[in-house]
This record gives structure tokens, C-alpha cells and sequence, in this order.
């Protein structure tokens, strides 16, 4: 489902491609988002986690049956485990942060994967958090 | 003379009844040649992620702040100039959080002691007593915890402090405090032709059963506050669907709440998505203890849902007597019981009466020339 691929001799460029193997269905709801790609320059960044997230789409749902997602990356200090960080990490950094694009909290539905800003370690384990 | 208007917007949508301070905002400017109108609209997330005409439409025509509630950018425009008159509408001080209001409340004071005049809507929350202390209704249990956790939030010392210096501020107070809230039959009006014109709704809809499903539409701080409420709520109904929808993230209520399997979260809804959880729902909650205008609960009138929501809000007083509410003495989970005792012929016959009470509102006209009126009188 997501694949870390760095693209440099000195790792500091990482690509992350994210493929969606099947149909993410929870409580009868089918969560929908688009395959993408990232790339993430870690050369500025001595500590922390890269957090790939999987949120609401900024274009709302509208069908009770599906909920439009998005993938969406940030960096933080702390790998994000749940949804409590995610939301500290909002009231902290994001509030107002135009080029975030999150004028308001948008729904956390999964942790996708992270890599360790230090070691270079990646996780991707999907971890849904509704 | 300089007057700026600071308004809650909850602009959903262009198209809709939510967008009935377009129609407030165009009212004025039309009808006002005299003094300098200056609008600040403190915006949602729908608004600004979208950008819906508003400001597109009249940046030509006025000068139009659109911000989100963020203090700082608050003050900017309070410090952009010397503003003659500041009127600022009920709910931007019962929306947001305590240090947003008590920053609010400082500054206006701050400038009504440099001489601007200050106009607020004499919202009817504010005349009764302990007003911002959380009205524990509804709790399964009143022990220390739950009181620090619902009660916790008015309790502020400081925050009552300025709320009582308020009544000084209030020095102009409007004759109706729903001015504003009468302007909905006629945006109504204006609105019925582009809902036609979508094919969603020709007229107020009468569902033929209410026994489907249930709603719990919660935003912003309404979840946290009637957490337990709800949550008792949810509990005694497991055969009832609950459809959670609204634009306030909070985790810990989230997590709890989708522990329990007849729930499920939709986050924000586009208007489509508001018709949808309509149609498949007959119970809209509205738990919001502070809701001046209720467009959410008006909406689901004319989409034949019903609403319960809070007694001692607009919503109540701009859809009469016949709504299903809770209030200190009945609890949501009352409200909603009663709703479901009630048989489907009085039903109707109740959300007709709301139906008509929402038509029957005067017009917008009518309350853009009584704030053209009470500005004119507060500049001379």
C-alpha cells in the first residue's frame, strides 16, 4: 500500500508512493482517495517524524455511503499514534497555517505511515483511527 | 461616519439558506448612502476553503474582511482605523473559546472608552441568570468529574468579570433581538428558486414516516458540551442509526462515540450531503446551547426533518412552540423519547406549524431599514 523510495545517495529526498490495494470499509462507510505520490526533502530536518495521514477531503462528502479522503504529510515531533497528537499537533502549528490548507481540524481517518527524520527509519503500517 | 459590522457567517454554501447574510450584507449596502459600511465576517471552514462569491461579489462595492476566529487578525481590523461605530452580532461572543472572548470583550471595551459607540443584538440568552454556566441537563451523572468537564468551561472568574461590565457596553441595544432571524422567511423566498432549479426541493417537505433513523448532527463545541447526553442517548437507542456530522474535530468525543457500532461520522457535509443525511433521517438534533439563528434546525424544517434543539436559543423563538426541545428540565434523551411516543399524524401536523411559523417571518427589508434606523440614531 505505500512505498518508501529514496532518491539519493544521501537520503534526503524520499519519494512516497501510496497505492490503494482495496477498499477501506469501516462501520458500512467506504473511504475514498486518490493513488498519489509525495516527494519530502528530509536535508532540513535533524529530528522528528514525517507523519503520512489519510484526513477528510477539503471537498466535503456527499454521500452517506462514501467519505472522500485525502492523503495528506506532515512533519512533526512525534511519530502520530493516534488522534490525540494529531489534534495537539492542530491547536500547536497547523491553526492558520494557509499553505496547509487546513483552515479547520479536518477528520484524521488513518495513520498511512511515517519516517523517522534521524534514522531514516520508515513505517507503514495503516492504522485507523475511525 | 465609519460603522463596522462584525457578523458570524455561516456561509455553507452560495446557494441556500445559509447564505441569508448575503442578503443582509446587500440590504444595507443598497439602502445606505450616508455613513461608510465596513463588514467583518468572521468565517467557517466552508467559506474560506471554497471561497464562495461573497467577497468576489462585493469587493467592488464595500470594504469586506473575511477572516477565521483568530484574535490577532481580529484586532488588525479593529486597529485598522477609527471605527465610529462597532456593531458586533450576539453569537461572536458565545461561539468561540473563552480567551477569544475575553480578548474580544477587552478590546471593545478599550474602545468604547476612546469614544466609538457600540451596538450589539440584545440576544436573549443574555437576560437570564447564569447564562454561561452550563446547564447540566441531561447528565447520567452530576459527581465532580463531569461537572469540571462540562462546567469547567464558564466557569472563569475573570471571564464573568468582563461579562458583567458588558451590560455597560450594551449601550444601543435593538428593539428585536431577532432582527436578524426574521430575515429568513424572505431569503426563503429567494432561495426556493435555485433549490427548484437543482431539482432537490419545490417546497417545505413532509416525510410519510419519521420511525426510520435517528441524527445527531453536532458541531463545534455542541458535542464536547452534551457529550454525556448524547452519549446516554446513543446508548438507549441501539437500534437507531446515528449519522454524526460537523466541522469541530475533538478527539476524545470522536473516539468514544465511535466505539459504539450505530454510529458513524461524516464530518463536514456539503449541501448535497445535508439533503442526503435529511433524507435518510427523521430526527435532526441540534444540541448547540447557543444558536441565535439556527440554520441547521431551520433547514431541516423546510426538508421535512425534525429538529430538537435547545429551548433557550433563536432557533426556538424563529420556530414557535410546536418544536420538539430540552431544556433544564427535559433532557435531549426526553425530547427525543417524546418524539418517538409521538404519533405520525401529530408529527406533521407539528412540523407544518414550524413550516408556517418559518414563512411567516417578516421580511428582509424590514430589518435592514431597523438597523439603518438605529445606526442613524446612535451617529447623531
Amino acid at each position: 500500500m505505500i512505498n518508501f523510495e529514496f532518491f539519493d545517495k544521501e537520503k534526503n529526498m524520499v519519494r512516497i508512493e501510496i497505492i490503494k490495494e482495496y477498499d477501506l470499509v469501516v462501520n458500512g462507510i467506504n473511504y475514498l482517495f486518490d493513488d498519489c505520490q509525495l516527494n519530502i526533502d528530509l536535508h532540513q530536518y535533524d529530528y522528528g517524524y514525517f507523519n503520512v495521514l489519510l484526513l477528510q477531503s477539503k471537498i466535503p462528502n456527499s454521500d452517506l455511503q462514501t467519505f472522500h479522503s485525502e492523503i495528506f504529510c506532515t512533519w512533526c515531533e512525534y511519530r502520530i499514534d493516534n488522534i490525540q497528537i494529531f489534534y495537539n499537533l492542530w491547536n500547536e502549528k497547523l491553526r492558520g497555517i494557509h499553505e496547509v490548507g487546513m483552515p479547520v481540524p479536518r477528520l484524521l481517518i488513518a495513520k498511512v505511515g511515517s519516517i523517522d527524520c534521524q534514522t531514516r527509519d520508515t513505517d507503514s503500517k495503516l492504522e485507523l483511527f475511525v | 461616519m465609519k460603522i463596522l459590522n462584525i457578523c458570524p457567517t455561516s456561509l455553507r454554501d452560495k446557494h441556500g439558506i445559509s447564505s441569508w447574510f448575503r442578503y443582509y450584507f446587500q440590504g444595507l449596502i443598497e439602502s445606505d448612502h450616508q455613513h461608510e459600511l465596513y463588514f467583518l465576517s468572521l468565517t467557517s471552514v466552508h467559506s474560506v476553503d471554497h471561497t464562495h462569491g461573497i467577497e468576489k461579489e462585493f469587493n467592488d462595492k464595500f470594504f469586506h474582511f473575511s477572516i477565521q476566529w483568530v484574535w490577532e487578525q481580529v484586532e488588525e481590523v479593529l486597529n485598522h482605523q477609527e471605527w465610529d461605530v462597532i456593531h458586533y452580532h450576539s453569537t461572536i461572543t458565545t461561539f468561540k473559546k473563552v480567551d477569544f472572548e475575553i480578548k474580544f470583550f477587552n478590546k471593545i471595551l478599550e474602545l468604547k472608552e476612546n469614544g466609538t459607540k457600540i451596538i450589539t443584538t440584545n440576544h436573549s440568552l443574555q437576560k437570564q441568570d447564569n447564562v454561561y454556566e452550563y446547564p447540566l441537563v441531561d447528565l447520567p451523572s452530576r459527581g465532580d468529574v463531569f461537572y469540571k468537564t462540562f462546567g469547567g468551561y464558564f466557569e472563569s472568574i475573570h471571564h464573568n468579570d468582563l461579562m458583567s461590565k458588558l451590560s455597560d457596553v450594551n449601550v444601543y441595544i435593538s428593539e428585536n433581538d431577532r432582527n436578524v432571524s426574521k430575515s429568513l422567511g424572505d431569503v426563503y423566498e429567494n432561495t426556493k428558486v435555485i433549490y427548484n432549479s437543482i431539482n432537490i426541493y419545490k417546497d417545505y417537505n413532509v416525510k410519510d414516516d419519521y420511525k426510520k433513523m435517528n441524527l445527531a448532527y453536532c458541531h463545534r463545541w455542541a458535542m464536547r458540551k452534551n457529550w454525556m447526553a448524547l452519549k446516554e442517548l446513543i446508548i438507549k437507542n441501539e437500534d437507531k442509526s446515528f449519522y454524526l456530522a460537523g466541522d469541530y474535530f475533538n478527539p476524545l468525543v470522536h473516539n468514544d462515540f465511535m466505539k459504539h457500532e450505530n454510529v458513524s461520522f461524516h464530518g463536514i457535509l456539503d449541501e448535497i450531503g445535508m439533503v442526503k443525511i435529511n433524507e435518510v433521517c427523521d430526527v435532526m438534533l441540534c444540541p448547540a446551547l447557543y444558536e441565535p439563528f439556527g440554520l441547521t434546525a431551520i433547514e431541516s424544517v423546510v426538508w421535512g426533518t425534525i429538529p430538537v434543539i435547545y429551548k433557550h436559543t433563536g432557533t426556538y423563538e424563529v420556530l414557535g412552540d410546536s418544536s420538539f426541545y430540552f431544556d433544564e428540565n427535559t433532557s435531549i434523551s426526553e425530547s427525543v423519547e417524546n418524539f418517538y411516543s409521538t404519533p405520525n399524524e401529530e408529527i406533521k401536523e407539528r412540523l407544518k406549524e414550524q413550516q408556517n411559523h418559518l414563512s411567516k417571518f417578516s421580511k428582509l427589508s424590514k430589518m435592514v431599514d431597523e438597523y439603518l434606523s438605529l445606526y442613524n440614531e446612535v451617529v447623531q
